[in-house]
């Protein structure tokens, strides 16, 4: 009787998946179409681990966390008030992600998450963070924590495992970085890294050295093995607040985007089979002071869109507007009518051939005011990806006028609505601390992205998602164990559902500063039905997963 | 027997431009030579200050308008008195919306062809670029068409003429309110040296309508440039656009009144001679 035999064996695994225990999904596969040479299938297992019970409340609720971001003044000042990133992926192993937060004059913060909504607070014998990423980095398994500082470079703490840490050193890895992104960039199967320098800070740090110093820009560095890297200099100037590595023309090949400050046109690399990366300028408009970057696909069509952030008041009243107009005066100064970067942010959709329509304004996300991290994820669990923005500014040269020198603005959280506009959301996050970084991460493993806001001058916070819409989600963690990319950071997951295509890409980082988890969220809308989902690896090849269960954490390990 | 006629020389000025009452009403006639001389003279000495005495472009453009000022008010009260109040008045708010939209033109200028910035795109007559005497003007060209109006520029032209002007001040009138609560704020914050000159208005770039309806008004507001024109590029469409529906109800309304029709009460009307017959 096999189709006896096929309805119970399927019925066990149904109920070995509900109770958490490991169970192998029938892997397929799929070839999938484009030009990547090494196209092929992939086998896999599948462990599917179920969410924890839900919390049900109005929205958000916030938890401040045991970590401040200090300046070395009060109120800081430029470029302190910049401020720092935040990370969070299960470092421990314990099944929860943990929260690393950079700092600039006191040490990093490392948050060990026992569950429940309990951290344990650790410093880390690191400072003067500017960007944090985890990314296991010698390829042994376990995330490492990588930082980039004020005035210098890139630092790797490599996790032995037991909640300790030692500086791995990175040779060849020199130039002064403030952000970066990792990633297989020539498609040698190892992680690269690029990054660039923000030369207003390192003008105004180290002076004359910095003046008579050739170090900086953008910088990627082609990852050699055994902790070397050869550096190639894509730029000698940079103001580089966001580095993202994208596939922007969707040839299956990771692009090189860098967002920059200060009117300095943001610098766009793309990845060619012929030359490498060559530079480009794909966008008719950018935003003029980038000050994040992140890619989610907003209307899913299985391309993701851009969004870069910058300054603009998000409200017109007046006593926003009194607070903003000094300022805005001085950036008049220097607004010329043919510059194709706007003061606000921007939504770049793709329309397929690698170039890009600007869509922030009817998008109706363009003005977030002083906005720092902009990310995307899906935080009602509805099947698109929504967007949360953290704003504020602090400086004491600017807003001398203003108590604290600080614009205070509540952090936008906007729910998609399914037609390429946002609306804003009344979902408990607009929080009015001075937010910096911030990352969208799964923390209780209830199925629901929380959100981590790594605040300038102020305690961080860690929003716990209590919203209970009627949707679901399922979330995937992609693995390569014995390959020098782990975590399959490249990778891209493309979740076919009853109504739809949703697609997610294993990053290093996004936003402004921050990491992303490696753990790729998916809302499923109410009533959907979850088909398949399609892996590509990084070196291009698929593995597919027939009928991923809802409510479940996938955890695909790639044979 | 009386019968009311037309005096001589305006009939004589009918019947050359009969059709053509726009070019009547702003032909020099008789005010050739006087406007030709101050015309002549504004422009020696407002190039001489601008050059000779390093006077600002306003200043410069502003003597030339003084000296202009008298020969115009003149021209303008002999056309009362060819034409009537109303036509003249008409052909006055003709000539001076022009100018203020040539104005906006410069501005646009400065902004597209010279590259200065929107701050700096100030017109020529940059002082005259505030918020109190955009708020004035557009209100007296508000109550100038509600005027006219009631003296007969109506039908479809004079209406829609209305419902912009009615717009544009509106807006006006917002910007001005704004202008007074967000410069109280700067006042309120230390910062008097900031004016609050310049902000959005409910129509353009972060104008009221860009930040706070375009989702509900999407259509609306999806049109070119009603959410995302900036001040210049905005205000140019504004007074582009109060020509636009000025110059067809002038033409009308005057056609009206060089005829001899009614275009309001008597002592509207240019003195009659009377024959007896």
């Amino acid at each position: 009787m096999p189709k006896k035999r096929l309805a119970l064996a399927l019925a066990l695994a149904t109920i070995i998946g509900w109770f958490g225990l490991a169970a192998t999904a029938r892997i397929g596969s799929q070839g999938r179409a484009g030009p990547t040479p090494t196209a092929g299938i992939s086998d896999a297992t599948v462990e599917m681990h179920p969410f924890s019970e839900r919390t049900c409340g109005d929205g958000f609720a916030a938890h401040p966390l045991e970590h401040v971001t200090q300046a070395s003044d009060a109120p800081a000042r430029l470029f302190d008030s910049n401020g720092s990133g935040v990370a969070a992926e299960d470092l421990d192993d314990n099944g929860f992600a943990d929260i690393v937060l950079g700092n600039l004059e006191g040490p990093n913060t490392i948050l060990w998450n026992e569950g429940g909504w309990q951290f344990t607070p650790e410093t880390m014998q690191d400072r003067s963070t500017r960007a944090v990423n985890l990314v296991d980095v010698d390829a042994d398994g376990r995330l490492d924590i990588v930082t980039t500082h004020r005035g210098s470079g890139v630092a790797v703490f490599r996790n032995a495992g037991d909640r300790t840490f030692e500086q791995l050193p990175l040779r060849g890895v020199n130039a002064p970085a403030y952000s970066m992104s990792w990633g297989d960039i020539d498609g040698d199967g190892d992680l690269d890294l690029a990054t660039g320098s923000y030369d207003a800070e390192l003008d105004q740090r180290l002076r004359s050295s910095f003046l008579f110093n050739d170090g900086a820009g953008v910088f990627v560095y082609d990852n050699l093995g055994g902790g070397s890297f050869e550096a190639l200099r894509l730029a000698e100037d940079s103001q580089a607040l966001a580095t993202a590595l994208i596939d922007l023309d969707l040839d299956g090949r990771l692009d090189l985007l860098v967002g920059n400050d200060f009117e300095m046109p943001d610098m766009t690399w793309l990845h060619t089979s012929r030359s490498g990366l060559v530079e480009a300028h794909p966008f008719e408009f950018t935003s003029a002071h980038t000050m994040s970057l992140d890619a989610g696909d907003i209307d899913n069509d299985g391309v993701e869109e851009i969004f870069g952030t910058d300054m603009r008041p998000a409200s017109s009243d007046t006593d926003v507007m009194a607070e903003w107009l000094p300022l805005m005066e001085t950036m008049d100064d220097t607004d010329d009518p043919f510059d194709p970067q706007r003061i606000r942010n921007v939504l770049q959709a793709n329309r397929g051939d690698g170039t890009f329509d600007e869509v922030g304004e009817r998008a109706g996300i363009d003005a977030a005011g002083w906005a720092w991290s902009g990310r995307f994820g899906d935080l009602d669990n509805d099947g698109d990806n929504d967007l949360y923005v953290v704003n504020g500014m602090i400086a004491a040269e600017t807003f001398w006028y203003l108590d604290g020198a600080e614009i205070r603005e509540p952090n936008m959280a906007y729910s998609n609505r399914g037609d390429g506009t946002f609306a804003l959301a009344d979902w408990g996050l607009g929080g009015l601390e001075s937010g910096r970084g911030s990352t969208l991460v799964d923390l209780d493993n209830d199925g629901r992205l929380d959100v981590v806001v790594n605040n300038l001058a102020a305690p961080s916070v860690a929003y716990e998602n209590r919203l209970c819409g009627a949707g679901d989600a399922v979330s995937f963690s992609l693995s390569q164990p014995g390959t020098a990319n782990t975590s399959a950071i490249g990778a891209e997951v493309r979740l076919q559902t009853a109504s739809g295509l949703q697609v997610r890409t294993v990053r290093s980082g996004a936003g402004y500063l921050s990491g992303s988890p490696m753990t790729l969220h998916f809302g499923i809308a109410a009533g959907d039905e979850l088909l398949s989902a399609l892996v590509r690896w990084p070196d291009g090849k698929t593995t597919v997963i027939e009928g991923p269960l809802p409510g479940h954490r996938h955890l695909v390990i790639r044979s | 027997m009386t019968l009311l006629s037309r005096s001589p020389s305006e009939e004589g000025a009918s019947g050359r431009t009969r059709g053509q009452p726009l070019l009547e009403i702003l032909a020099p006639a008789g005010h050739v030579w006087p406007l030709t001389a101050a015309m002549a003279i504004g422009l020696v000495a407002a190039a001489s200050v601008r050059i000779g005495w390093g006077w600002q472009l306003w200043q410069a453009v502003a003597l030339f308008l003084v000296v202009m000022a008298i020969p115009v008010a003149a021209k303008w009260r002999s056309d009362a008195l060819r034409f009537g109040r109303a036509a003249a008045i008409a052909g006055a708010l003709l000539t001076v919306q022009g100018l203020h939209t040539v104005e906006h033109g410069a501005q646009m200028y400065q902004r597209y062809v010279l590259g200065f910035s929107l701050r700096a795109s100030n017109g020529l007559l940059s002082p005259a670029n505030s918020e109190w005497v955009h708020f004035g003007w557009n209100w007296l060209v508000l109550a100038v068409v509600v005027y006219l109006m009631t003296r007969g520029m109506r039908g479809f032209w004079g209406w829609a003429l209305f419902v912009w002007a009615l717009a544009h001040t509106l807006e006006h009138t917002y910007l001005f309110v704004r202008f007074l609560q967000v410069g109280s704020g700067l006042d309120g914050l230390g910062v008097g040296q900031v004016t609050a000159q310049g902000l959005a208005g409910i129509v353009g770039e972060g104008g009221w309508l860009d930040l706070n309806a375009g989702p509900r008004l999407r259509f609306f507001c999806g049109l070119p440039g009603v959410t995302t024109a900036n001040r210049v590029d905005a205000h140019f469409v504004w007074n582009t656009g109060e020509m636009f529906f000025l110059i067809p109800s002038v033409h009308l309304f005057l056609r009206k009144a060089m005829h001899g029709r009614s275009v309001g009460s008597e002592t509207d009307t240019a003195p009659r001679a009377t024959t007896a017959l």
